[in-house]
């Protein structure tokens, strides 16, 4: 992932010369409503939204779909049942293992996997599990990397020595094979922290681990951009006026990088569920039987000849997913930069 | 002996990192043509076949151990059977007729007390390790001692040795039941009681003869010499190993059992997926693989090359769900049979594509003791949760352990949602398949049920039921009998009885019989069937002659392999 704090920021002790000419007829407007403005001219990026939004959608209608459509949980076996195809009844699994494809039907619209689960059903749940994942490990990333950077980029010193060594530290570790090495760990024994304890087979260790590994890739540009803001004069006039650390921090300095934050954060959403996906599929994310696209894909893969809409669908879900937030989150950038202002004359 | 996998200290396991590789290339198979064929039926081959060239066999992930006093896998046997002769061996033959012990490194067959209690062998004259130095008798000892000292899961074969027992628990003072004279090449071992198994397990690998100075620690890295037709060579963990022929083959065993072998090398590599490696094979690229093709390749490979290079064939095995009877709610009978009740053997033959013929009994059809006992437990989901509910076990956490493996994964699956049907509360363990035998055979794991299979290492009842089954051989490590059935005594006496019975009469058998009636009847594991086994050779093997399969020991021997 890129150092965006220098692509990526609205700078408001920016000098005027540098930011360019003002555009039309937006005298006096904030840098909130700007971006606003842009954003919604941007049509692709708005589309891409819905999209995402409709993908949200559907994964948390998985219990309406589960229960009035498919008749099936996400995890109920059917191996010896029937399904309709055709105006006949066929085996959901065949006696040598072999699964049903889809079909037009409301049950095992995608058709079955080797368990006799309709893929469908576990479709919509496993996009609810590697949706939360990605959200909320990017909750967490956000969370301790603004909160790590801004301290680091103001205090400077020995906290910003630390801080930015355990950065690098991290940063050093392949990040797919230290959330592997992690998430294999983890998923085996469960998580053992204090009064923490988290099962091994909870979504929360893939959460956990995909939202750690990521600190150092938000909180190196945070700090990065608070060592830049904390010399400029609103933060020394701050100062002078007797404000405390904590109020300069994140009542001055936060908003100004707030962008930033607001930017990576989407993409990081579309890089955790990429990340989710690949844990999973190699057995070091969400553990079976609950499904993700991940472990939908690892399941599918073994029975490609006779059923690639197992990995198949699944791997559409998460391309569609990824590159909606990744349209989104470049339009997005663009609204919120404001040398995209030339692009708005 | 079971299917599992190796990862070393500290390593990764190679087949969740190759995965993603390997999803490429299985895409490539559906482009694919491939020639069509009928059947041949019978068993191993057996004709002379061609000599000398290379054969590449496929493992989809590490054999357990390459060291013969560990490995206790048919990944891990097919290779040591070859290296690692002991004083008795099997005869390289498939069927019934490899499946009795024959002189191997010993000149004859053991002197038998008639107590029961003594065996009396000599070593061969001029007997050579591969790397060449002498074979002493003594080396047969500390062969023993060295297997007992690792806790080896083939412990408890040896454990019946005088001293054997104490010398597993203290690792002190020698295995005093073994008297070896290093000059005249005499071996007398004496039993605490007698053991009407104790020949076959004379010639498992277990009790393979290495030198006697071979360090008691895991050698798969560098596997000891032994003094078989092959030696395994040039081990890279998780990539592969070679296997190639003894350059110090002693000339007093040229024309015995143990000299046997078409191949002049054997490359061996681990490849991650069952179907990266049915697409090598396809193109010739790959000769053999260790396991089956996965299920969704199995009709098309049968339609296409039945008869010609494909084949399947029933083996010697059991497969079932262990119940940890020391962990609750498996310490109640009532839910151990509702269990029983609960798993479909249809189900089950269908989520493992085929491969299983259902089977209710411990002992399977091929073994002494078998008798076609009528189902205790048919398949009855009602009676199960009636029982759970009399057990009083509505909403008791149960933990299903498996591994990635397919179709274990997709078997452990279907495993919990029977058990969630039932009323219990279960949730799916899955740890990497190298590592899944030994951590379910950890008693202080306190594994309370999960997937297991047993393939045979020899013809006798009690490699089943005395192994797998019988109390007094519950250790703290390195467990095959994972029910934890301590506490029957009662059990314990009556397998202890059969196993001491020199010959398999049919009152002996009969014994046998029963055994498996009453562990059928305490529930001590869900059994469920038996399972094919399958051969898929390259276009560059002979199939006629030289499949080697159907061998009583490890499923297929290698020895017997050749090209065209």
């Amino acid at each position: 992932m890129p150092d965006a704090s220098a692509e990526y920021s609205i700078d408001p002790a920016q000098p005027a010369e540098e930011i360019g000419p003002q555009e039309v007829g937006t005298a006096g407007m904030g840098p909130w409503r700007l971006a606003m403005r842009r954003l919604r001219r941007n049509k692709v990026a708005l589309a891409f939204l819905a999209l995402f939004f409709v993908i949200v959608g559907a994964c948390m209608a998985a219990p309406l779909y589960s229960k009035y459509v498919a008749d099936i949980g996400p995890n109920k076996n059917n191996l010896t049942g029937k399904v309709e195809r055709g105006g006949k009844q066929v085996d959901i699994v065949t006696p040598d293992g072999t699964p049903v494809g889809p079909g037009l039907s409301n049950r095992y619209l995608l058709g079955a996997d080797a368990n006799g689960r309709d893929v469908a059903v576990r479709l919509l749940y496993g996009g609810r599990n590697s949706l939360f994942i990605g959200f909320t490990a990017a909750l967490i990333t956000t969370l301790f990397a603004v909160s790590l950077g801004l301290m680091a980029g103001y205090s400077r010193g020995v906290p910003d020595t630390l801080i930015r060594s355990t950065f690098d530290i991290l940063w050093s570790f392949p990040v797919l094979l230290f959330a592997i090495a992690l998430g294999t760990a983890l998923a085996i024994g469960g998580l053992n922290l204090g009064p923490i304890h988290i099962e091994g087979g909870s979504l929360w260790i893939p959460t956990l681990v995909i939202g750690l590994v990521y600190i150092p890739y938000l909180g190196r540009p945070v700090r990065g951009q608070v060592l830049a803001l904390r010399e400029r004069e609103f933060v020394q006039a701050a100062e002078a006026q007797g404000m405390g650390t904590l109020r300069i921090m994140f009542g001055e300095i936060l908003p100004n990088i707030a962008s930033t934050i607001l930017v990576f954060s989407t993409l990081i959403i579309a890089n955790n569920i990429l990340t989710e996906a690949a844990l999973s599929f190699l057995g070091a994310g969400v553990q079976p039987p609950n499904p993700s696209w991940g472990t939908l894909i690892a399941q599918g893969v073994d029975r490609l000849v006779t059923a690639p809409h197992l990995a198949i669908v699944p791997g559409i879900a998460i391309v569609l997913t990824v590159l909606s937030l990744n349209v989104f989150g470049d339009g997005l950038r663009d609204a919120l930069d404001p040398r995209a202002k030339l692009r708005l004359r | 002996m079971k299917f599992d996998r190796y990862v070393p200290e500290g390593g990764h396991d190679v087949s969740r990192l190759l995965k993603a590789g390997f999803a490429a290339l299985v895409l490539v198979i559906a482009s694919l043509s491939i020639a069509a064929c009928g059947d041949d039926g019978g068993g191993g081959g057996g004709g002379e076949g061609k000599t000398g060239g290379t054969i590449k066999i496929g493992h989809t992930s590490m054999p357990d151990y390459l060291d013969p006093a560990l490995s206790f896998t048919v990944d891990g046997w097919q290779a040591e059977l070859q290296a690692y002769p002991g004083l008795l061996t099997f005869p390289h033959k498939s069927g019934p007729e490899g499946a009795e012990p024959v002189p191997g490194l010993a000149e004859d067959m053991p002197d038998i007390s008639a107590d029961g209690k003594t065996y009396r062998l000599k070593l061969r004259k001029n007997l050579k390790f591969s790397d060449g130095s002498p074979i002493k008798a003594s080396d047969f000892k500390k062969s023993i001692e060295r297997m007992l000292a690792q806790d080896s899961q083939g412990a408890s074969f040896y454990t019946g040795i005088v001293g054997g027992e104490e010398y597993l628990k203290t690792k002190k003072g020698g295995v005093t039941g073994i008297e070896p004279n290093d000059q005249t090449g005499e071996i007398t071992i004496k039993l605490t009681e007698p053991r009407g198994s104790f020949t076959y397990e004379l010639a498992i690998p277990f009790s393979a003869i290495v030198p006697g100075d071979t360090p008691a620690k895991n050698m798969t890295k560098n596997p000891p010499p032994g003094a078989g037709r092959y030696v395994i060579r040039n081990v890279r963990i998780n990539r592969g190993y070679e296997m190639v022929k003894n350059p110090n083959f002693s000339k007093s065993l040229e024309g015995t059992a143990v000299d046997a072998g078409k191949a002049d090398k054997f490359d061996v590599g681990i490849y991650g997926s069952e179907a990266n490696q049915v697409t090598r094979i396809t193109r010739n690229e790959l000769d053999f693989m260790v396991d089956n093709p996965p299920a969704d390749r199995v009709a098309d490979l049968k339609a296409k090359y039945e008869g010609k290079r494909f084949r399947q064939f029933p083996t010697p095995s059991t497969f079932y769900f262990f119940l940890n009877t020391e962990t609750p709610p498996f310490d109640n009978l009532k839910v151990r049979q509702a269990v029983n009740y609960a798993i479909d053997p249809d189900a089950i033959n269908r989520v493992q594509g085929g491969v299983i013929a259902p089977q209710n009994t411990f002992l399977p059809q091929a073994v002494p003791g078998y008798k076609d006992w009528p189902d205790l437990y048919p398949h009855d989901v009602n009676k199960a949760k009636q029982l759970i509910k009399e057990a009083g076990a509505d909403g008791d956490k149960v933990t299903v352990w498996g591994n990635p493996e397919s179709p274990t994964k997709e078997t452990v699956e279907y495993y919990a949602d029977v058990l969630n049907d039932i009323g219990l509360n279960a949730e799916v363990k899955i740890i990497a398949a190298s590592t899944y035998f030994t951590t379910v055979g950890d008693r202080s794991t306190k594994a309370q049920t999960g997937w297991y299979n047993w393939f045979q290492d020899y013809p006798h009842p009690a490699d089943y039921i005395d192994v797998l089954e019988n109390p007094d051989n519950v250790k703290a490590t390195g467990n095959n009998n994972v029910q934890y059935n301590v506490k029957d005594k009662e059990l314990a006496r009556k397998i202890n009885a059969a196993a001491a019975e020199p010959e398999l009469t049919d009152a002996v058998k009969k014994q046998w019989a029963d055994l498996d009636r009453e562990i059928q009847e305490k529930a001590y594991g869900a059994i469920y069937g038996t399972r094919k086994q399958t051969t898929f050779f390259s276009d560059r093997m002979d199939f006629e002659n030289c499949r080697g399969d159907e061998y009583a020991v490890g499923t297929h021997d290698w020895a017997e392999f050749c090209l065209k």
